[in-house]
Formats: structure tokens, C-alpha cells, sequence
């Protein structure tokens, strides 16, 4: 009896651990995988949205670079990010954030990582760290940042690719 | 004759090697004067063999033809087949080899057609073919000594470098803090010191015991007393005009995000600020509208076929703003007055969250100041929807109306967006 009831404990282990050493696998991967440069090559709207049209021109021009100590976003350079990832349905992830289809952002995954960056800046004036927070979506080959509703699809700045505008 | 003789019976000698055989016939030639002497080199050869035996008489002289087989064998011992690592030179002497039993050898060592042993008594003559092309499936390497591996403390030895890149990424579940050291509640001074007396080089590192800290005087309780009169005369501000806004001189108690929730004031404001319709109506952004700005995605609009009674609308409106007031718990991580919290729950209410707002919540995180903050809130005017851009200003405006001034009356009723056939 003794020998079927450790057998049973075992069962029910495994798929937990196995499961456990998928995500922190999947987690390497991505993180890996963000740290490079990245380049905006289209943007879209949300629904309601606060950027200009020369700021969106001018962030499309602008490098986003994530390193293992710093984080280079549209607003400026962050330190020490902590990433926290999800896995999320594509299609709920647009709905949810943009009330727009996966499609219309250019999505043709069914999942896609929602990564949301902890970092840290240092104000220069009075030299406090502050907490700060972004949010971003990672499709296994473009991202996706949403800066002040205006979400910008982009690729590695280092491969070519035909840039194309938005609407 | 005699020679002739000699000859004749040496004939036999010739089948030998050309070189031992010159030297035999040589040394019969030397002694061959003599009967008796040729007579002893072959009896002095135990190997030698006697074929043959024929004897003539004739002219008064007996001929005797004695045919022997010379041989080596009594002076060359024919050797036992031997492993040639155990063939010593001296052993090795001029003779007919018989055979030669070669261990398989290694590729490399062997000599492609000759082995000549030392002193040069002989010499083998190998065809290459013969020799046995080993394969060398195993080397064994004796043991190697043991490195000892002695790293003195007080002498560095060596310095290991980490690649960041080699260390993986692991996410952190969980952090385990150790104890706390228990702080002594007690604070007392020895000797009582006033700030101004202290001195830097006073201040020395290590554990500072006792400083008295004299009771604070009563200051909050007072400004609190006196807030009433000032939001009064905040009233008579003009409505809505943002340049004009005086920030108020008092610091309102901030609390923890965490337990925090829209206040009534807030509802209230917010329920204005959406309108209200008892029907589903379409602001063209990809679905339907209902009650207090409920957005309905296309297809689900059959389920409010029947509309929506105010009841139902404040029910509704009280079940869906734990969503975005965890919007605010998740994003933001300052304390925050009341006020803040509405300003800030309203503004989630309205985008839908705030992961596409992080410039407004990083300043909020950041402390960035008026000036920015506002900046950031009031750039949420731009809409795809046509003939919404007024309204989204004036709603961004009261917002900001009350996180700084705490004004929840911005001079506006609910506006009924649609009336019930």
C-alpha cells in the first residue's frame, strides 16, 4: 500500500515541477531574447491616445535597447529592470488593452508574453531612486510598447525591414 | 689433381649463400695442400653430411670421392621461433634463419624494410608486407599525479571573472529575508546633545546609542482644523481653467494604494462624467455603448436589447471599478491622498488601464512634479472616435480638478446620452 501511495505522490509532482521548469525556461528565453536593440516600423492607435504626430515620427527614428542593467525606453534610460512575464491569450491581450483585434496590431501569434519591466531612475535633482514601471508585449519576434496609447510594433534594429505607416 | 680434387668435392658448397661459401672454399684453399687438414675441417663439423662415397683405382692411385653436404647446423644453432624483444644481440649469430616470429608492431616503429641488430651479425630481411599493421585501439596512461590544489587565503591566486552572459536569468519566486535585528524602543541621549552642538568629527561609525528626541509639537492637527475654510474659498475659483490652479499649502495624510477604493465623491463624478444611457448607443470605437460608458464589444449587443435601468447601471458601475482600481494598486507604488486615488481610478476607467499610460504613472511613481504630471494627464485628448476631442479634454480637466483641489462638483449634471423610446 505504502509502495502505490508514494507512486501516487510522484504522479502528482511531476506535471507541477515540470511545469515550473517550462516557465523558467520560457521566462530565459525571453528576457534573452529582448536584449538587443530594438526599431519602431508601424504604430496604431488606442482608442484614446496622447501623442502627437511629430512625437510618434520621432519616436519611430528612436532606438529602444534593453541590456542586463538598463532598459532604453522612448522616455528615457532605466536601471536595473526586473522583468515580470505572463503569458496571455493574443487575441484577450488586444481586446483587454486596446479594444482592437490581434490583427489590427499585427499580432499572427495565438499567445503573446505581456512583460511588465520594474526599474529604478535617479532623479537628478534630489538623487532619490524612484520606482518606475513599463509595460510591453513580446510576440516571439516583434514587440509591442505602448507609449501614451499609441502602441509601436518593433523589430530588431538590426534586421531590415520595409517600414511602413500606420492608417 | 688433388685440387681438382677438392674441388670436386666442394663442389656441393656452391648452393650456399655466396658469401659464407667464398669464405669456406677460401679457407679449403688455404689448407688444401694438405689431405689431412681438409680431412679435419670436415670432421671438425659436426653438421656436415656425407652424401656420397665412390672410390676409383686407376693408374696406381686410389681416387677417393667423397661427397659432403656442408652445413652450418653445428655452428649456427638453429634458434626456436622467439619473439623478437627477447632476441639478445649476442644470442644473434650468422646462420640460416628459419623463421622469425615478429610481434604485431606499431606503424611507426617499424622500419620499412631492414632491422639491423648490433653488433652486425645479421642481417634479416623483412618484406614490409609481412609485417602486421596493428591497430591501436587502447593506450593506457598510467595514473597522473595528483594535483594538489592549495589556495592560500592571505595570497590571491586567482581571479575568476563571471560573464554576465553566463549567469541565466532566473525568475525570483520567492525572496526569504532573514530576521530583523529587534530595534530598541528606547532612544535615550548620553549626553543630551543639541543638534547644533554636534560636530562631524563628533560622528564617528559604529552604533549609536541614545539621542533624546524632544516631542514634536502638534503641527498636523492644526492644519487639518483649518481646512474647511480653504476648500471654501477654492470654490470661487473659476471652473476649469487649469492655469489658474493654486496648489494648496497643507499636505494631506497619504496612504497605502493597497486599501484603497474610489471614494463616493468619486462615483458620484464619475457617473457625470461617463452619462448615462438607458440604451446601447455606438462611439464608432469598434463596439457598443451602455449606462455609464459601458463599452460592449460587437456581437454581445444583444444581451442589452432590453437596455439598462439607472439601477442596474450603478450596480455595474460599483461591480467593474475593483478592475481599475487594481489598476492603480498594480501600477502605482507611492502613497497616494484620496484624491489622487480618485483622479487616478477615473483616468484608468476612462483609458481602460493604465499599461499604456506608464508616462503618467512614472511620474506619479517619480514624484515628477506639477508641471509634468499635468502635462502627461492633459495629453489624453486624441481620439479616433469623431467629435469626442472636446469632451475628452474637459474630462482630462476635471480630473486634474480634483487631484489637485479636491473639487468633485465641476459644475455639470449627468447628461441623459439617450432617452428610452
Amino acid at each position: 500500500m505504502k509502495r502505490y501511495l508514494s507512486l501516487l505522490a510522484i504522479l502528482l509532482v511531476v506535471p507541477y515541477t515540470n511545469t515550473c521548469s517550462a516557465q523558467v525556461v520560457d521566462s530565459t528565453n525571453v528576457v534573452n531574447s529582448l536584449t538587443r536593440c530594438w526599431r519602431a516600423f508601424s504604430h496604431e492607435y488606442s482608442t484614446i491616445y496622447g501623442l502627437e504626430e511629430d512625437e510618434i515620427n520621432r519616436y519611430s527614428k528612436q532606438k529602444v535597447c534593453f541590456t542586463r542593467d538598463s532598459v532604453s525606453m522612448y522616455h528615457g534610460i532605466l536601471f536595473a529592470p526586473k522583468y515580470s512575464i505572463k503569458k496571455v491569450n493574443a487575441e484577450n491581450y488586444a481586446k483587454n488593452n486596446f479594444d482592437c483585434s490581434k490583427r489590427k496590431l499585427g499580432i499572427v501569434t495565438d499567445s503573446v508574453f505581456e512583460i511588465t519591466i520594474s526599474s529604478v531612475t535617479k532623479s537628478p535633482k534630489d538623487k532619490i531612486v524612484h520606482k518606475m514601471t513599463d509595460v510591453v508585449a513580446f510576440d516571439g519576434e516583434c514587440i509591442y510598447i505602448v507609449a501614451d496609447g499609441v502602441i509601436f510594433k518593433l523589430l530588431d534594429a538590426e534586421a531590415k525591414a520595409q517600414p511602413r505607416s500606420s492608417n | 689433381m688433388k685440387r681438382l680434387l677438392l674441388l670436386f668435392i666442394l663442389s656441393p658448397i656452391l648452393l650456399f649463400g655466396q658469401t659464407r661459401q667464398k669464405a669456406i672454399v677460401d679457407s679449403i684453399r688455404a689448407t688444401a695442400t694438405d689431405i689431412r687438414s681438409v680431412s679435419a675441417l670436415i670432421s671438425n663439423n659436426p653438421g656436415n653430411r656425407v652424401e656420397q662415397v665412390q672410390v676409383t683405382d686407376s693408374d696406381g692411385f686410389v681416387t677417393l670421392v667423397v661427397r659432403v653436404h656442408l652445413t652450418d647446423a653445428g655452428v649456427i644453432p638453429i634458434l626456436p621461433p622467439m619473439p623478437l624483444a627477447k632476441i639478445k644481440t649476442g644470442v644473434i649469430v650468422a646462420g640460416i634463419l628459419t623463421s622469425v616470429n615478429v610481434p604485431p608492431l606499431p606503424r611507426l616503429v617499424v622500419e620499412p624494410d631492414t632491422i639491423i641488430a648490433q653488433p652486425l651479425l645479421a642481417v634479416f630481411k623483412f618484406d614490409t608486407k609481412d609485417i602486421p599493421v596493428v591497430k591501436l585501439d587502447m593506450v593506457i596512461v598510467p595514473p597522473l599525479p595528483r594535483l594538489k590544489l592549495e589556495i592560500e587565503t592571505t595570497q590571491l591566486l586567482a581571479v575568476f571573472e563571471l560573464d554576465l552572459k553566463d549567469i541565466p536569468v532566473v525568475k525570483l519566486d520567492t525572496v526569504v529575508v532573514p530576521p530583523l535585528p529587534a530595534v530598541k524602543p528606547v532612544i535615550e541621549a548620553i549626553p543630551l546633545l543639541v543638534a547644533s552642538q554636534l560636530r562631524m568629527e563628533d560622528i564617528v561609525a559604529g552604533k549609536v546609542d541614545p539621542i533624546i528626541v524632544p516631542a514634536l509639537p502638534d503641527i498636523l492637527l492644526m492644519i487639518i482644523e483649518a481646512v474647511p475654510p480653504v476648500i471654501l474659498a477654492i470654490e470661487y475659483l473659476p471652473a476649469g481653467k487649469m492655469d489658474t490652479v493654486a496648489t494648496l499649502s497643507f499636505e494631506e495624510n497619504k496612504m497605502l494604494v493597497s486599501g484603497m477604493h474610489l471614494s463616493p465623491e468619486g462615483y458620484d463624478l464619475l457617473e457625470k462624467l461617463e452619462g448615462f444611457s438607458p440604451e446601447l448607443y455606438s462611439l464608432q470605437d469598434g463596439g457598443l455603448t451602455i449606462g455609464f460608458g459601458f463599452f460592449i464589444p460587437d456581437g454581445e449587443g444583444s444581451k442589452w436589447a432590453k437596455g439598462m435601468t439607472w439601477e442596474d447601471a450603478e450596480r455595474m458601475i460599483r461591480q467593474k471599478m475593483p478592475t481599475y482600481e487594481d489598476q492603480v494598486k498594480q501600477y502605482i507604488n507611492v502613497p497616494l491622498t484620496q484624491k489622487e486615488f480618485d483622479a487616478l481610478t477615473m483616468l484608468a476607467y476612462n483609458l481602460g488601464g493604465f499599461s499604456k499610460a506608464t508616462s503618467i504613472v512614472n511620474d506619479v511613481n517619480s514624484d515628477a512634479g506639477f508641471d509634468q504630471l499635468q502635462r502627461d494627464w492633459m495629453r489624453f485628448v486624441h481620439s479616433k472616435a469623431p467629435g469626442v476631442m472636446k469632451g475628452l479634454m474637459n474630462r482630462r480637466r476635471d480630473e486634474m480638478l480634483v487631484r489637485n483641489e479636491s473639487n468633485y462638483q465641476p459644475e455639470r449634471k449627468i447628461q441623459i446620452l439617450k432617452t428610452r423610446k
